[in-house]
């Protein structure tokens, strides 16, 4: 998991699409992805996933990077895959993993976060959930400064991490790093709380800019049902492309 | 598996599968945020958002657990002890959204299979073992909390080796993991995370219950974590 997961978002081409028609794309094809099973559409959808990558001009060693990541879960799918079921739906399930994780890469790092979160309320969201999502993504880069302050204390006081489940120190170290560091950010949420407060937060949240459908916009979408289409109906046998 | 996380990605499980997760999953979601809502007070939302992004962190710290694997918390059993079942459940929801919507960690399509492990499964398991056992035990943080948070993060596992074995037999090898292999890996794994996960949990509700014990009332529900 790459912490500053938008860290390019704001650089990428695909930023200043609107992002409800954004998550809209992506998300239905990933789910055309995830019903075909023949290599060629899914090479078709693997292709088209990597041009989305080199027009959103995220960095290629930032994917690469959250693949990686990926990559042995995919690799370990597949290898079960081919001793069970033969190579081809090997290769098929090693393809489908891989373009739509590139794809679910590609919109992560081309939206920034605050354009996510408004896309899900603007998709009527519960306030519940959204508030918490908003809160969450904020406290836990705080909460990372406070543990990255107490792993450097841990370190240079010789912590190593122990090495199995029954190191009972290393267990009882980690149990009262992950408490104290709870304490801590309850302590600061409680002043954050206060601090929304004076500022006269009253739960709800309002916002000055906005999106609008472009002609973009509708482009994008556009792209994306024909290319869904084209692999969906190619895929169920209605009408064979090639 | 070692050091790679483990949420479902796209692609993996066969579509009837994904689309059930969605419909069991979203439904006791829902409910779970309208109950919330309904004593809900305005303080509530900032504190269970520490206390889910303080799970996100701890997710990312692995701890041991042999031969040089390692796993890493869960934390519903935890979120359930702090904060109820209904707490439990939006909290481990938040952390899920904001995995998968922000940092690209488990599947789009996938999100309801995770939601339907994670978020419901197993806070309603942790919930389960730590309400019989609060009725049976007085020491409930001794051994219920514990037994809570192995059984929870067992049971998730046994639903994903279900859902991998499920995909396999009804795509007829197209997706999932055939039975034999999934099912046995995910529960034999899950077991030794799941003792972790037990030990963490406990020792940061006892931590928190002697150093702190006010922020065992983190909102709401407080009879939860003490009774």
């Amino acid at each position: 998991m790459e912490l500053n997961a938008d860290r390019y978002a704001r650089d990428s081409w695909l930023s200043a699409f609107d992002p409800r028609v954004k998550l809209l794309c992506f998300l239905s094809l990933a789910v055309v992805i995830a019903f075909l099973t023949g290599t060629d559409v899914l090479l078709l959808a693997l292709a088209f996933v990597l041009s989305m990558a080199a027009v959103s001009r995220v960095p290629l060693r930032h994917l690469g990077r959250g693949y990686a990541m990926a990559f042995p879960f995919i690799l370990v799918a597949s290898l079960t895959m081919l001793f069970t079921s033969g190579s081809g739906n090997a290769l098929a399930m090693g393809l489908r993993i891989s373009s739509s994780a590139l794809l679910l890469l590609v919109l992560v790092s081309s939206t920034p976060f605050m354009d996510v979160l408004w896309a899900l309320r603007w998709f009527k969201l519960p306030s519940v959930l959204s508030d918490m999502i908003m809160f969450t993504y904020r406290f836990i880069f705080v909460i990372l400064d406070e543990s990255g302050r107490m792993r450097l204390a841990r370190a240079s006081r010789g912590f190593k991490g122990g090495r199995s489940l029954f190191d009972r120190e290393a267990f009882k170290v980690l149990s009262n790093t992950i408490g104290m560091m709870f304490l801590r950010s309850y302590r600061r949420a409680d002043r954050v709380y206060l601090a929304l407060l004076s500022r006269g937060y009253d739960g709800k949240v309002r916002t000055l800019s906005g999106f609008h459908v472009r002609a973009r916009d509708a482009g994008m979408g556009l792209t994306f049902v024909i290319i869904g289409a084209l692999a969906l109906t190619q895929q169920m046998g209605w009408y064979v492309w090639w | 598996m070692g050091e790679v996380d483990t949420h479902i990605p796209d692609g993996l499980m066969d579509p009837i599968v994904v689309g059930a997760g969605w419909a069991l999953a979203l439904p006791i979601i829902a409910l779970a945020v309208y109950r919330l809502k309904k004593n809900l007070n305005e303080r509530a939302v900032p504190f269970m958002a520490i206390l889910a992004a303080g799970i996100f962190v701890a997710q990312m710290l692995n701890f041991p657990v042999a031969a040089g694997t390692t796993g890493h918390l869960i934390g519903a059993t935890l979120a359930v002890a702090l904060l109820g079942l209904y707490g439990g459940i939006v909290v481990m929801t938040t952390i899920l959204v904001i995995q998968c919507l922000v940092f690209g960690d488990g599947g789009l399509t996938a999100l309801g299979l995770n939601l339907l492990n994670m978020a419901v499964v197993a806070p309603l398991v942790a919930y389960g073992v730590l309400r019989i056992t609060r009725k049976g035990l007085d020491n409930w943080n001794g051994i219920g909390v514990p037994l809570a948070a192995w059984t929870s993060v067992l049971t998730a596992a046994l639903f994903c080796g279900v859902q991998l074995a499920l995909s396999y037999s009804l795509s007829g090898g197209s997706y999932g993991i055939e039975a034999l292999l999934s099912i046995p890996t995910m529960g034999i794994y899950h077991a030794m995370i799941g003792v972790g996960e037990a030990i963490i949990t406990t020792g940061v509700v006892l931590f928190l219950s002697r150093v702190a014990p006010e922020t065992m009332e983190f909102g709401m529900r407080a009879k939860e974590a003490k009774a």
